[in-house]
């Protein structure tokens, strides 16, 4: 039967309707673009070159990334190219200076790592930028400033100091244009407060205080004091032996000044209110998922162990990272996350391998998209797992080299969860463990071992 | 990398043991036979030594240190609820120390070995892990093992006597070897009759010292903060430098000052074997007044321990300054630190019968 016309258009209107619901739904999801890598191109890696921290600024126009050898090295976009949306995503090296150094502990008989382990830049308040940058015993809070003027016209300091008995008549020193000089000096060198490794820093939504946690303790600063700090976390029990969990990572409420995180070794989180006491070893609220009794094997304890705690920027959620997933929290809701994450499921059946070679131990970090939407976290082999909540849809995909053309659409990593996946193809020592993501923009930050690629999303 | 397809035997080397373990349990994670679960957990149990007990290049981090002994906890008290326990005269070292942790120390592990006979005793489909480490970490201190004598001052409580132990030690010794790169051998049939005839009077013995300078043998309460000043195990690990193939350990004086070393008082049950073969070294060079006057009610046995250990203390203090400083000053200590005086008594005849598995397993 021949269809009429009209039958016609109408089937021709449904097809449409099809088409574009189609291409609008692919249009929601993100396509990925190849933007920039930064760091060395040759495969033998300088220990010292290991990035240990990445970090957007509040605005996302610096990029701070942190480096095994106690470097800093800040990344800004280009004015010029931020409006446009193809290459809105291109970082240039604004500002490059050594944090700090390599120390030794004469009463231990330690040396004491220069390797940056966090970095947290404070909001902008003038012309400069601040950051605050942490080993594994000492913070630094760091001046990131511009210098394009230069006063010149001095009467009697133009170089060697003339007589002022020969100078005829005086001028006024003027300010003169020069080249763009950035400026990096450290403003308060906070130390000698942990006595194990510092593990995390937080800057408090006051922006007056931060945080500073190590395996054990967690201390409360003022940025502008140096001298002392409150203890407002002690986890270290009477008697060392009795110690089985250790804090991991801990972060402050992004909008309530009084309310702080911490996760443990055990895969517990605790919220404290330091409002309640001064010493907030008791918590207000704790965040445990029930074992899941049919997958409990030797390893439980130590894949659970968080890795990283994140909040959302609403401050409604809250994530963690341990070895194999990702949770999200309500941070209303301490009894189960409410979203859980695989990120590399297939890891599970080589545990022990694993924890034969220690990678068992490493710890990975997790970031949210700037509207909470998506969240992000790296993996082995050099891929990152990004899992959109809304549409409830993850994505691998992976940071190499080979996909470094200009603008090139990175392709989804298909991983075959469907049988085992031998410990062989596991490449433990390709592992994303930094990530960042723009706070305002689809721009992500991933650093393999000694390289920082930066991708930006497809606009259609 | 890992022995695939070699034939199991029970002196089979490390590597092999865990290639086993390791492909048993990468290939079939769920339906674990007993014998495969059991194989795994030994296994894990002595990667995690290893981990230890070898010193890493770079920071030791204390979270990883943390769950490695807890995972060791986990199995000793699976091992424990197994009913299987054997009591394992492990070797004296310490792993190294971070000082950083200031105290906190791996208890050298005095778990027993699975015997391989008795199949009954292996959990029956997949064994629960023991809810006890999966408590808070409040949780008390899993109870000690009764297996070694505790330490104490006066000497004379603390010491087994020679005779009871001197058997039990000479096997072994032969079976715990340091090297924790092989796995310990399960003990013969015959010896569990001694040990059970040796358990009474640790128990006894046990009771005798009821002051809190008591030390039981426990992974949990093994690092006590104690009087005992960190020479002995600096001179325990002087000692061991002196064997080649053990893994390198730091120097004496890296070793906290603060929490006191007190894991060489593991080791009392040595003590009879040296004295059958030291007993003969001339001891004129040190007079070790206190330890003497402390043993006068013990047995002969016991006294010439004592005089043995002054003599054998003279080993120790060629290795290293500190060692000699230390070694020469403890006969000027009053009687005051006792316990300090008599550790290194001890220490020094654990060393010596290192030297003597050494020698016997060349």
């Amino acid at each position: 039967m021949v269809p009429s016309s009209a039958q016609k258009v109408f089937y021709l209107l449904i097809y449409f309707c099809v088409v574009s619901a189609e291409a609008g739904e692919k249009s929601s999801e993100m396509e990925w673009c190849f933007s920039q890598v930064k760091g060395a191109i040759d495969d033998e890696v300088a220990e010292a070159d290991l990035i240990s921290a990445v970090e957007f600024n509040y605005t996302g126009e610096l990029l701070a990334t942190g480096d095994k050898g106690g470097r800093i090295v800040i990344f800004q976009q280009n004015p010029e190219n931020k409006s446009q949306p193809q290459c809105r995503a291109e970082y240039n090296v604004y500002s490059t200076f050594q944090s700090h150094e390599p120390e030794f502990d004469y009463l231990k008989s330690l040396e004491i790592e220069e390797k940056i382990n966090k970095i947290r830049w404070l909001p902008k308040k003038n012309a400069a930028h601040f950051l605050l940058s942490t080993n594994d015993k000492t913070i630094k809070l760091w001046k990131i400033s511009e210098r394009n003027k230069r006063p010149e016209g001095y009467n009697l300091r133009n170089g060697p100091y003339k007589d002022f008995t020969s100078i005829a008549s005086l001028q006024v020193p003027v300010f003169k244009p020069m080249d763009l000089m950035v400026e990096a000096s450290p403003r308060r060198v906070f130390a000698n407060a942990h006595k194990y490794h510092i593990n995390s820093i937080s800057v408090n939504s006051d922006n007056e205080t931060y945080l500073s946690a190590d395996d054990l303790r967690i201390n409360l600063w003022h940025l502008e004091i140096t001298g002392q700090s409150f203890n407002i976390v002690d986890i270290k029990p009477a008697n060392m032996e009795d110690l089985t969990e250790v804090i991991t990572a801990a972060e402050f409420h992004p909008n309530q000044c009084h309310t702080l995180v911490y996760g443990s070794s055990k895969g517990i989180i605790r919220l404290c209110d330091m409002r309640a006491a001064a010493l907030c070893d008791k918590h207000a609220k704790i965040f445990e998922e029930p074992e899941d009794r049919n997958s409990r094997s030797f390893f439980s304890e130590i894949i659970s162990s968080i890795s990283d705690v994140k909040f959302s920027h609403s401050g409604r959620y809250m994530m963690t990272r341990d070895y194999l997933s990702v949770k999200i929290w309500d941070i209303n809701m301490g009894t189960r996350p409410i979203e859980t994450f695989q990120v590399n499921e297939y890891l599970r059946s080589n545990l022990c391998s694993l924890y034969d070679n220690d990678c068992i131990f490493d710890k990975f970090e997790c970031c949210w998209s700037g509207n909470d939407r998506v969240v992000m976290t790296g993996s082995y082999n050099n891929f990152f797992r990004m899992f959109d909540r809304g549409f409830r849809r993850d994505v691998t995909l992976e940071a190499s080299r080979e996909n470094c053309k200009p603008q090139s659409v990175l392709k989804p990593c298909k991983v075959s969860i469907g049988f085992e996946i031998s410990i062989d193809s596991v490449d433990c020592n390709k592992k994303i463990l930094h990530t960042a993501w723009h706070p305002l923009d689809n721009i992500i930050a991933v650093a393999t071992t000694n390289n920082l690629f930066i991708f930006q999303d497809k606009l259609k | 990398m890992f022995g695939k397809g070699h034939k199991r035997k029970l002196d089979e080397d490390e590597a092999g043991l865990e290639g086993k373990a390791l492909e048993v349990a990468g290939s079939c994670p769920e339906g674990l036979s007993k014998v495969s679960y059991t194989l795994q957990r030994q296994t894990i149990f002595n990667i995690s030594l290893m981990k230890l007990y070898t010193q890493r290049p770079g920071e030791p981090s204390l979270q990883r240190r943390v769950l490695i002994n807890n995972m060791l906890r986990r199995i000793q008290d699976e091992l424990k609820q197994d009913g299987t326990l054997r009591p394992l005269l492990l070797p004296p070292s310490p792993p190294p120390d971070d000082p950083l942790d200031e105290g906190y120390r791996q208890a050298p592990p005095t778990f027993g070995v699975l015997v391989q006979s008795q199949p009954s005793a292996l959990l029956m489909g997949p064994p629960p892990l023991s809810p006890h480490p999966m408590g808070s970490p409040a949780s008390p201190n899993p109870p000690p093992l009764p297996s070694l004598p505790p330490q104490d001052c006066p000497l004379e409580a603390c010491l087994t006597p020679a005779s009871l132990l001197e058997d039990d030690n000479m096997e072994s010794m032969e079976n715990a070897t340091f090297s924790i790169a092989t796995p310990p051998t399960p003990p013969v049939s015959p010896r569990p009759a001694r040990f059970q005839s040796m358990e009474p009077d640790i128990a006894t013995s046990r009771t005798i010292s009821a002051n809190g300078n008591t030390l039981t043998i426990s992974t949990s309460q093994l690092a006590r903060e104690h009087r005992v000043k960190p020479e002995p195990a600096s001179v325990l690990q002087a000692e061991l430098r002196l064997l080649d193939p053990l893994p390198t350990l730091p120097s004496g004086g890296s070793l906290s000052p603060d929490p006191p070393s007190s894991s060489p008082s593991g080791f009392l049950s040595d003590l009879a074997l040296d004295d059958v073969l030291f007993a003969d070294i001339d001891t004129s060079m040190y007079d070790f007044d206190p330890c003497t006057t402390t043993t006068t009610s013990t047995t002969t046995g016991s006294a010439a321990i004592a005089t043995a250990v002054g003599g054998i203390s003279k080993i120790a203090p060629v290795v290293t300054a500190d060692d000699l400083i230390k070694s020469l000053a403890s006969p000027y200590n009053g009687p005051a630190p006792q316990v300090s005086s008599n550790q290194p008594f001890k220490i020094d005849l654990t060393e010596l019968d290192h030297i003597m598995e050494v020698l016997v397993g060349s």
